[in-house]
């Protein structure tokens, strides 16, 4: 999509007309709604697929380091609990929830300031999808890390959101996390049903 | 990484005959090819014999390599004969000295400057060839086909459909050397064959340790996945044009050494043999997967199976039927080797994923999300 206008500043720099590797190093990191098409490189390993975002970390001159990657990957694996056969399995033996945290893994070890997520706990099962807010939690207070996400579902965002930002229809508007359900729904616009 | 054919062993776990006969069939089929023939022919097997199998392989060998590179990002380089050809041309026209009418002067640029300008002809072909297919989004088939005709146009209209014939130099002029490449041996061995060495290990250095190998794969596997990971998508996709212009101007310089002439129709048809050698190596078409050691392999198995027919006098005819049946039986033998996990990789939400836990939801593809999307209360 391309740009219609404004600027987008973090920690003072315009990041809105970088690339995506300049954005990277900025610290903004997305992880896509899609996981199959945008999220995933289903040719690779897991481990391949964990430092596909750091390969700056791990590359010495010209040549990168196999024993430095291994660190970045079992450093992902364990941090955003992974289960795999270990980092050389293929990325479609995982379930759906654990490709989803290969996914967060991947933008994590970049270590950036700001993830965005776009529908992050679309396709994955219950448990999962608690634990991966439970990791989003766990780093935004260890690390400072903001995190921004979106999603459809309302109740998703009431119960662990700190800010909520409704947009519906060319419009924004902030609110704070105490709010209800049908201000929620009052303000996107939708007729309250139920 | 170094390794992609190691991918389905790893799931395998136990030791599988089967498996094992079709991950390595490259390597098996240029076993059989070395046995069937040395069987037929008594001069098949001897060193001669494969070194000059070997030097034929080499033009081969550097043309896959150049391919593999575009194949591994999921393109198509069809232009890579035709640049052969127009390579082999500039280097043969450059050889004749190149007379500056303003000047009054003509100009004898020694080798070293004849392969370099070569050099840089292949890699503008291929940038041509990279830009409109990473940035004006033409298809990698349309564009390369295009300049494939380009390519070839220019040379005939540089020599007139003529071929050049003295590429020996000047001891006077200080340019000789160019049969060096394609005549002399280094340790017994055809020199061609050591620049396809040398340009294999380099490659498969590039591909195993460096970043721009990483690159290369993720592009090919999922390049919308790769971009948002950081890869910068584009200039991946021109460089390997690039690279594959560069190792078909190589090919060019060597074969037109060896023949000790340069044609405007060399290399006719060879960006099929070139598809082929990678393909037989493994590789997907589909981008992602496949290895230099592969490519090398099957452009054996293209050059020691054409040249064992041609020493048992097999009509040229049978000799098309047979490399065409090759090439048919080596992508089948992909398409078994992939077929089962690209399923899991589907790329399109509308198929089933397989292997789907069955805890919580149902199904976790796109057909169990629209409901979700709607700001249906109730739901939550």
């Amino acid at each position: 999509m391309p740009l219609s206008g404004g600027r987008v500043l973090l920690e003072g720099v315009d990041v809105s007309r970088l690339s995506i590797a300049e954005r990277i190093d900025n610290g903004l990191v997305l992880v896509p709604e899609d996981r199959q098409r945008d999220g995933l490189v289903q040719t690779m390993s897991v481990g391949e697929n964990l430092s596909l975002a750091s390969i700056k970390a791990f590359t010495k001159g010209l040549l990168t380091s196999g024993s430095r990657e291994r660190g970045v990957i079992d450093e992902s694996i364990s941090s955003v609990h992974i289960k795999t056969d270990g980092p050389r399995a293929d990325i479609g033996s995982l379930s759906g929830g654990n490709q989803q945290k290969v996914v967060i893994g991947k933008m994590l070890a970049t270590h950036p300031r700001v993830v965005l997520l776009d529908e992050p706990s679309r396709g994955i099962d219950i448990g999962a999808k608690a634990e991966v807010f439970k990791l989003l939690a766990e780093g935004a207070a260890s690390q400072g890390l903001a995190v921004i996400f979106s999603t459809s579902e309302v109740g998703e965002c009431l119960s662990i959101a700190h800010r909520i930002v409704v947009m519906s229809r060319d419009a924004s508007r902030p609110s704070s996390a105490d709010v209800s359900k049908e201000q929620i729904m009052a303000a996107s616009g939708e007729s309250v049903v139920a | 990484m170094s390794n992609h054919s190691h991918a389905a062993r790893r799931q395998g776990g136990g030791f599988d005959l089967g498996r094992m006969l079709l991950e390595g069939r490259a390597f098996f089929a240029l076993i059989a090819i070395i046995v069937i023939f040395s069987l037929l022919s008594p001069v098949y097997f001897s060193t001669g014999n494969f070194l000059t199998m070997s030097s034929h392989v080499a033009i081969f060998g550097l043309l896959s390599i150049g391919m593999l590179l575009v194949i591994l990002t999921g393109g198509i380089d069809l232009s890579v004969g035709s640049t052969l050809g127009l390579c082999g041309v500039v280097a043969g026209f450059l050889m004749q000295g190149v007379t500056l009418d303003a000047f009054g002067v003509t100009l004898y640029p020694p080798v070293w400057v004849v392969v370099l300008l070569t050099c840089g002809v292949g890699a503008f072909i291929g940038a041509i060839n990279g830009v409109l297919i990473a940035y004006f989004k033409v298809p990698a088939f349309v564009a390369t086909l295009g300049l494939l005709y380009v390519a070839r146009g220019v040379a005939l209209l540089m020599t007139d459909g003529l071929t050049y014939n003295n590429l020996g130099g000047d001891p006077a002029l200080g340019n000789t050397g160019f049969d060096w490449l394609g005549f002399n041996r280094l340790f017994g061995v055809p020199v061609g064959v050591w620049v396809l060495a040398i340009v294999a290990v380099v490659t498969l250095l590039a591909l195993a340790r460096t970043p721009f190998g990483r690159w290369v794969y993720s592009t090919g596997g999922n390049a919308r996945a790769a971009e948002l990971s950081g890869v910068p998508v584009k200039r991946v996709q021109v460089s390997v044009y690039v690279l594959s212009g560069i190792c078909a101007a190589i090919a060019g310089l060597v074969l037109s050494s060896q023949l000790t002439s340069a044609g405007p129709t060399a290399g006719t048809t060879y960006e099929l043999t070139a598809i082929a050698g990678v393909v037989i190596g493994g590789a997907a078409l589909t981008g992602g997967r496949g290895g230099v050691r592969g490519t090398l392999l099957g452009a054996f198995v293209i050059g020691f199976l054409s040249d064992g027919l041609v020493i048992i006098g097999v009509s040229s005819y049978w000799q098309t039927v047979f490399t065409g049946a090759v090439i048919v039986l080596a992508v089948l033998l992909n398409s078994i080797q992939y077929g089962g996990r690209r399923k899991t990789a589907a790329q399109t939400s509308a198929t089933p994923l397989l292997p789907l836990r069955l805890r919580g939801r149902p199904r976790a593809t796109g057909k169990a999300q629209p409901p979700s999307r709607q700001p249906s209360i109730e739901a939550v």
